[in-house]
């Protein structure tokens, strides 16, 4: 049978299911015939898995018996960080070649309780490092809308799969804006959610204290689905908020906070004007929308790029090919490590690891990592104190649609691309990207994201202002 | 500390346990001391002492409890190894005499 699978969401392919309209299998089977047309092109998927109509037999015998959840079935598409028990997994690096996970991570255990179908691994910038996913050891992924141009990143192949239909939905990581930027990019729905709701067990550590393991989907209703399946406290990371903490926060937002005087590094006049007209609209549905300030944010770029590299340097120090990975013969042990660390890390990687070396050196650690970590707590207060005045905080996701492969070869223009999803990592709080329109390049309508921010814990909010958009582009 | 930042690449490069060819080298000479001065706009942000020593952010570390017993994994784990010996990752030599 064939069925249009290129805007199917959750909630439909859910009731067809438990309609008996198709099976999990058929609707496995439809995403695998269109992955065989569109991959090669798209380079979304690193790996099909070959056991995706057998998990979706097993959904389909869950489904027959009445116990099926909310995502049984779905088929959804992992990062390529994200491990799952007996699965390659590499990072998009060479340095992982032939590794298998041991263990499910965390959010895997969690869907696999749902009998979700994973449908194999998505391509990304290496080690997450990157805004374009033109940083894969395995070749660049294209946008699908126009396939000169990027899809963002470092989460592309999962935002690509997504927006080119060939996964319902799917899971990437975000430390600053790796799933918010790519969604505003393909047009898809990314949230990134408060620091500790999702547990970063079996997630590859990138920078600890700004990773989380983030959602895509098609629309609002759908990412929290998944956000709703994945989320929860886990004992195995230390740093997972307990359920409570989110049980209180208000759900109904009424006052929209923009911090205009930050709106304009690097802003295009379109992506402003549209941004405008999106905010205009939410006055005429009774919000009310004022200037807020965050003095700090223009910091938080130069903030960002000491923090995450320091961490990262510190966490990537374990792929040294003795215990696993690539491993290069050397003379020595030290020869080992040099020698597989220098062939098996690709140049932003290596960027980023010798900057965290260099912040974290003795003579420089003060005036670098140290000055940072109090900088980053000015960012935070500036959040709080914002929060104190209004519900939600509204950018756009990125100050530009899409940019060009190939366009931004110096490492520093690349960064800038994330400078409006950053201070949101910085400060722990959660964020969403919502498709807000569109603007014209080269003959394509080219996507663009809003971006709501709100207080820790503060998820339900976000949900409901990126519904409000929602309905407002259907009207 | 304003300017570009003087920076010793070949001595990170071996702090970090890195080998890099002389091509690469070349450019990140350029690249890395031109990051380092974009991030050194932190230090236009006047702090005060008292933030310094105590941060928001701090380590959570979980209790050292519920050990796995022992022999669980080591099969799945030594199977990633790129050089066994029994029950062990084999390594070169460490201590020479």
């Amino acid at each position: 049978m064939t069925f249009d699978i290129s805007k199917l969401t959750i909630v439909e392919a859910r009731r067809a299911l438990d309609a008996k309209e198709y099976s999990a299998v058929e609707l496995a089977q439809a995403h695998l015939d269109t992955i065989q047309k569109q991959n090669s092109e798209l380079n979304a998927y690193l790996e099909v898995y070959d056991d995706v109509i057998a998990q979706a037999e097993t959904a389909d015998a869950v489904i027959a018996s009445g116990q099926q959840q909310a995502l049984t079935g779905i088929p959804i598409a992992v990062k390529d960080n994200i491990l799952i028990r007996g699965k390659r997994v590499s990072s998009a690096s060479k340095i992982l070649e032939g590794y298998v996970a041991s263990y499910d991570a965390t959010v895997i255990e969690r869907l696999k309780k749902q009998n979700t179908v994973f449908i194999g691994r998505t391509n990304m910038d290496e080690f997450a490092m990157g805004s374009s996913t033109e940083h894969s050891a395995f070749g660049r992924v294209k946008n699908p809308i126009d396939p000169a141009r990027v899809p963002g990143g470092s989460s592309g192949g999962s935002a690509a799969a997504v927006a080119g239909g060939i996964a319902v939905a799917a899971l990437g990581s975000d430390t600053g804006g790796s799933v918010r930027q790519p969604a505003a990019f393909c047009g898809v729905v990314g949230l990134k959610p408060t620091y500790g709701a999702v547990s970063r067990f079996g997630l590859m550590a990138m920078a600890s204290s700004l990773d989380q393991v983030s959602p895509f989907a098609r629309t609002v209703k759908d990412a929290r689905l998944l956000f709703d399946a994945i989320r929860g406290r886990d004992a195995n990371d230390s740093t997972s908020l307990p359920d409570e903490f989110f049980a209180t926060k208000k759900k109904q937002p009424k006052t929209i906070g923009v911090p205009r005087a930050f709106l304009t590094e690097g802003m295009d006049a379109d992506v402003l004007a549209r941004f405008e007209e999106t905010l205009e609209k939410l006055r005429g549905e009774g919000y009310t929308v004022v200037d807020i300030e965050l003095p700090h944010a223009p910091y938080a770029l130069s903030v960002y790029y000491i923090i995450m590299p320091a961490e990262a340097s510190t966490n990537l120090a374990r792929y040294d090919g003795i215990r696993y990975g690539l491993s290069v013969e050397g003379a020595d042990s030290l020869d080992i490590y040099r020698k597989t660390r220098g062939q098996g890390f690709g140049p932003e990687v290596r960027r980023r690891i010798l900057i965290g070396t260099f912040v974290l050196s003795s003579g420089y650690a003060d005036a670098y990592y140290r000055k940072a970590i109090v900088v980053r707590d000015l960012i935070r207060k500036d959040f709080e104190k914002a929060f104190t005045q209004v519900d939600v905080i509204a950018t756009p996701t990125v100050p530009t649609p899409a940019f060009r492969a190939g366009e931004k070869e110096d490492p520093i223009a690349m960064y800038a691309a994330d400078i409006f999803t950053i201070p949101v990592n910085l400060a722990g709080v959660p964020g969403i990207s919502v498709p807000m329109g569109t603007v014209v390049r080269d003959g394509n309508n080219l996507p663009l994201g809003m971006q709501f921010i709100a207080p820790h814990g503060g998820e339900d909010a976000l949900f409901t202002m990126s519904e409000a958009i929602e309905r407002m582009a259907l009207q | 500390m304003t300017g570009s930042q003087k920076v010793d690449i070949k001595a990170l490069v071996d702090l970090a346990r890195l080998e890099i060819g002389e091509e690469d080298m070349k450019k990140l000479a350029e690249q890395i001391p031109a990051i380092l001065s974009f991030v050194t706009r932190i230090q236009e942000v006047a702090t005060s002492g008292e933030t310094d020593t105590n941060p928001a952010h701090k380590n959570v570390m979980r209790d050292d409890t519920d050990a796995y017993k022992p022999g669980v994994f080591t099969e799945a784990l030594l199977k990633a190894a790129p050089r066994r010996e029994g029950d062990y990752v084999r390594v070169p030599q460490v201590i020479k005499k």
